[in-house]
């Protein structure tokens, strides 16, 4: 025993610690070296292409390549306007669309069903496969959102590439965004709001329209800017539902071209590369814009829940 | 002054009383001038529209007489709508003024169209904002029934059903449209030929009735350069992802956040168009025959930056939710924060971060715009441009995505139905792989 | 179960064999009880016997909860309360919550919500409406040159004399109180206190407490709940509050007085 009790404290020949720890250590730092790298260097390719886009397309932009349109054609001369007007005129529409579509579901999913999804019977079921369908949307890729708006709005229903059909694809494609965010938003809204409303004897939609929607705003503003933002960035499903003409649109069933589009038409039908970059340049900072929006926004938001 | 309010409401009650009996004069003047047995003239829509009109205005004017609250919220939301209506037409025309044509407007004509505009809308919109401000004035006049809030409630609930459907019903008509179309194809193509065959010629370009519509080649553009991308940018995702959920100091997460978020948002043709300025020349510089700087090798570069952000999302996500109890105890026997992270942390993230990388292929498989401007678009099987099998990467070719958008406008009869085809394919390979990504999500939940 | 003694007042909301169930399980058993009129009833009772879930069945809110139903009968002025629209009865059965929650909106726009709800649009009427109900808070002093402040501004103690004041601006009859002092410090305590004593003259007031001192000072009559080993609760013991402190005639109602558990 008394040679047992000498052993404590006498170090292990067999394993030595701290030449482990500097190996250890040593593997550490290359491994967190190697991560730095990733980090940035996926930061880096954002801020390289950013750069690049804006300083080659800064070149071409003018009050003339603002204002005209463009030339149609294989020249690629001229501006952008009417794109920049079209892309202007089917967000609103998309957004006018989807939105009370989609903040109506989100509504009915959160206060009028709630409690009901393990439950049988049709409500139950209905709820179930809403949400099963928003799932399910939020999925699809715009191409096939790009089919279906062909197939159903520009040849079943007759509209042809339009603003209407273009507008109608857009807000099946932004439904699912809408309609989470609102969500988010509506559950944010403490419970106590509610039960403070009904207990002061008003009707359920008083409740929501008068204490809830209004706590939950800014949330479901951040969800439309977002969508505000895919509808710029998107291409595939207007290219197959809005067509590609270079034309002011003169009401809905007029067709016309977004900048995205332009962006694609300039670099595959023409040479006009700088015009393209010139193009992507303004959306670039239009998208950088209603990022900032959208951060500083939630940050007032969590501020106004919290302090005041 | 209440009286007076009340008087100038009966007023106005009466003028739509007038209107109404108006429109139905003119309603039956049309019917009985025309020169046809009684039920035919009825079926004359002008004048049935206008009787209609006139029966609700008789209502309105019922309504505002005695002084009932729904009276006024109806026609202030029909004001409202006129309003808009007429500012949506006077913004078309302005814009075609404006900005639609070859040369830059001149001041002074936008000037005085914008006047133009605007003297327009008030003369349109004059009397419907008249009555919204007339009757914002007078409101308190407007008894509101106690059963109002009811009925509002009552509607609301059951309208609030339909519009919730709204998503199914869209869901619902995306199945049913794309294999209606697709049908076709299946039929007179046959399942067999489109997923194995190896050619893809629609025919008519050739002259020849009978096309061949074999999807192989567009398959195999879609897995390589999603392959291509999963290799390039997993990797890179995932050790982004490990930076910011472990590594970084907050203030570097509070800029390089924001940034993968920005890179989320940037429109695919941008990436599309760097992919074909910036990096065809680059990959032109490898001296192959046959390299045209476009194809897989550029695809994967692109949609590698572009599955980026969701991967990393995903994956840190999944990594913060590991419980810091977990980290304690890895720490607290010695270990250093990299053991940690490879030992305890992402084998405990492991299903989060296989969801990311399913959604990232989706993602990738989903992209259709960027990869047609970059991947080259030719339509035969992609093979090494020689003997080096690396070169494969060099070739050209085009994803599922990319034939559907590339042919559907000029496509016809049965070509445009093998290109639904195409889309019901990936419309079923997406919502799988979708499914698998939320299961294992799901499945993580109870721990 | 125990009957009721109330004096030769008026009975204002009458309860009769109440039974309320969770699903399957049972949180009030057989419950037969007079309210009296124009006087502060307090109910008393150790932790989960069912003390809010009672009087939240006067205002119907636990109908709020899907798996709940109930049986037996709850009379407001002889009307069966099941009987009547429940967004009705809650204009006349008012609700002050444990922890106060005011809108985010200003203190004039907390209070307006009620009777604007109810119908009232004519500024002028909305302003006097607010005063008032603020005079009756005890708040009116305090707010009167800031009404234009968020409701959430205020310390815990004025909300709650906000929410007092927002519940009084519809009008009710009875007004129903679950724990409103706990969530506060000891001064902002008894100002709620001495408000309740003002309030009785013109409202029933029923108001749930663990505070057994404060139900002794200050409520008229008692109601001592407690949980049966099924964990329903049941009525043990009611009477006027001096009695039931004094020389209460059950035993379990002397160990609960005394401490002895609770």
């Amino acid at each position: 025993m008394i040679k047992d009790i000498a052993m404590i404290g006498k170090k292990s020949t067999v394993i030595d610690p701290t030449r482990n720890l500097r190996q250890r250590k040593l593997t550490q730092n290359i491994a967190f070296t190697f991560i730095w790298l990733a980090g940035l260097l996926a930061v880096a390719a954002l801020l390289f292409i950013i750069y690049y886009v804006i300083k080659n397309g800064m070149q071409v932009i003018d009050l003339e390549f603002l204002t005209t349109r463009p030339a149609g054609g294989v020249s690629g001369k001229g501006g952008i306007s009417t794109t920049i007007v079209t892309t202007i005129y089917l967000v609103i529409l998309t957004i006018t669309i989807a939105a009370p579509l989609g903040i109506g579901t989100a509504i009915y999913m959160v206060e009028y069903t709630s409690d009901l999804s393990g439950k049988k019977g049709f409500l139950g079921w209905l709820v179930n496969t809403i949400r099963t369908s928003v799932e399910v949307l939020a999925g699809v890729p715009s191409i096939i959102f790009g089919l279906f708006g062909f197939a159903v709005f520009v040849s079943y229903l007759k509209l042809k590439f339009s603003l209407l059909s273009a507008g109608l694809s857009g807000a099946c494609l932004v439904l699912p965004l809408i309609i989470r965010t609102t969500e988010e938003a509506l559950l944010t809204v403490p419970k106590s709001y509610r039960e403070g409303s009904l207990a002061l004897g008003t009707t359920k939609w008083q409740m929501i329209f008068d204490v809830v929607l209004p706590s939950a705003i800014p949330g479901i503003i951040t969800g439309i800017v977002l969508s505000v933002g895919r509808v710029i960035a998107e291409t595939a499903i207007f290219w197959v539902t809005l067509g590609g003409s270079y034309r002011l649109p003169q009401n809905l069933l007029s067709s016309g071209r977004t900048m995205a589009l332009h962006v694609y038409m300039l670099a595959s039908e023409t040479r006009a590369f700088e015009k393209a970059l010139g193009t992507s340049a303004i959306l670039i900072v239009v998208i950088i814009a209603l990022n900032l929006a959208i951060n500083i926004s939630s940050r007032q938001f969590a501020k106004k829940f919290s302090g005041k | 002054m209440k009286e007076i309010k009340k008087n100038s409401i009966r007023v106005l009650a009466v003028l739509f009383a007038a209107v109404s009996f108006y429109l139905l004069y003119s309603g039956f003047e049309k019917i009985i001038s025309v020169d046809l047995p009684v039920s035919l003239a009825l079926s004359q829509p002008q004048a049935i529209f206008a009787i209609i009109l006139s029966l609700f205005s008789g209502a309105l004017a019922v309504g505002l007489w005695r002084l009932k609250n729904w009276t006024k919220t109806a026609i202030s939301l029909l004001s409202i709508l006129l309003i808009i209506i007429f500012a949506v037409s006077e913004i078309f025309n302005f814009s075609t003024i404006v900005f639609a044509g070859e040369s830059i407007t001149p001041l002074s004509v936008i000037v005085s169209t914008f006047g133009k505009s605007i003297v327009n809308l008030l003369l349109n919109c004059g009397i419907p904002l008249l009555l919204i401000i007339g009757l914002k004035f007078v409101d308190e006049i407007f008894l509101e029934s106690e059963t109002q809030r009811f009925i509002v409630d009552k509607f609301i609930q059951r309208a609030l059903v339909f519009v919730g459907s709204s998503s199914i019903l869209v869901v619902f008509l995306i199945f049913i449209f794309t294999f209606i179309e697709s049908s076709d194809a299946i039929l007179n193509i046959g399942l067999g030929e489109l997923l194995t065959g190896t050619v893809w010629r629609p025919g008519y370009i050739i002259g020849d009735q009978s096309g061949q519509f074999g999807l192989v080649p567009m398959l195999l553009g879609s897995i390589y350069s999603t392959i291509g991308a999963v290799i390039l940018g997993v990797p890179l995702a995932i050790l982004t992802a490990i930076l910011l959920a472990e590594i970084a100091p907050p203030a570097v997460r509070e800029v390089f956040r924001p940034a993968i978020e920005l890179l989320a948002g940037i429109p695919s043709v941008i990436f599309g168009l760097f992919g074909m300025v910036v990096l065809a020349p680059l990959i032109r510089n490898f001296e192959i025959a046959g390299n045209s700087g476009f194809g897989i090798l550029n695809a994967s570069i692109i949609l590698a930056i572009m599955i980026l952000p969701t991967i990393t999302n995903v994956t840190e996500d999944a990594i913060r939710s590991v419980p810091d109890s977990y980290r304690h105890a890895s720490l607290a026997m010695g270990a250093t924060r990299w053991q940690t992270i490879v030992s305890v942390v992402l084998p405990a993230a492991r299903s989060g971060i296989i969801a990311a990388i399913i959604l990232g292929i989706g993602r990738a498989l989903g992209e259709t715009m960027a990869l047609i401007m970059v991947i080259g678009n030719s339509i035969a099987i992609p093979v090494p441009l020689d003997n080096n099998p690396l070169t494969i990467l060099l070739a050209t070719t085009r994803t599922l995505t990319g034939n559907i958008a590339v042919e559907i406008n000029y496509a016809a009869g049965v070509h445009r139905s093998a290109l639904f085809f195409t889309g019901v394919l990936l419309f079923l390979l997406l919502l799988v792989i979708n499914r698998l990504a939320h299961f294992i999500l799901r499945e993580k939940q109870p721990s | 179960m125990i009957e009721n003694n109330t004096e030769n007042g008026k009975i204002k909301i009458s309860v009769s064999d109440f039974n309320l169930f969770y699903g399957k399980f049972q949180a009030l058993d057989n419950i037969t009880i007079d309210i009296p009129a124009n006087r502060i009833t307090s109910i008393i009772g150790p932790s989960g016997c069912g003390k809010s879930t009672f009087i939240r069945s006067f205002n119907r809110m636990n109908e709020l909860i899907p798996s709940v139903h109930t049986e037996g009968k709850i009379f407001l002025d002889g009307r069966n309360i099941f009987d009547i629209d429940a967004v009705e009865l809650r204009k006349q059965v008012g609700m002050v919550f444990q922890r106060p929650n005011p809108f985010p909106k200003t203190i004039f726009e907390n209070i307006a919500f009620g009777p604007r709800a109810h119908g009232i649009r004519d500024h002028r009427i909305l302003e006097e409406i607010v005063e008032k109900s603020l005079r009756q808070a005890v708040l009116w002093d305090e707010v009167k040159d800031s009404l234009t402040k968020s409701g959430l501004a205020l310390s815990g103690g004025q909300q709650q004399r906000l929410c007092i004041a927002r519940a009084l601006a519809v009008e009710p009859e009875v007004i129903l109180m679950d724990e409103p002092a706990s969530a506060l410090d000891p001064i902002a305590t008894l100002k709620i206190e001495e408000l309740i004593q003002q309030l009785k003259e013109k409202y029933t007031i029923v108001i749930v407490t663990h505070n057994m001192q404060q139900a002794a000072r200050a409520s008229d009559y008692t109601l001592f709940f407690n949980m049966a080993e099924n964990r329903a609760g049941y009525l043990v013991e009611s009477g006027k509050t001096t009695d039931i402190f004094t020389n209460p005639k059950n035993e379990l109602t002397e160990q609960y007085i005394s401490g002895r558990f609770g």
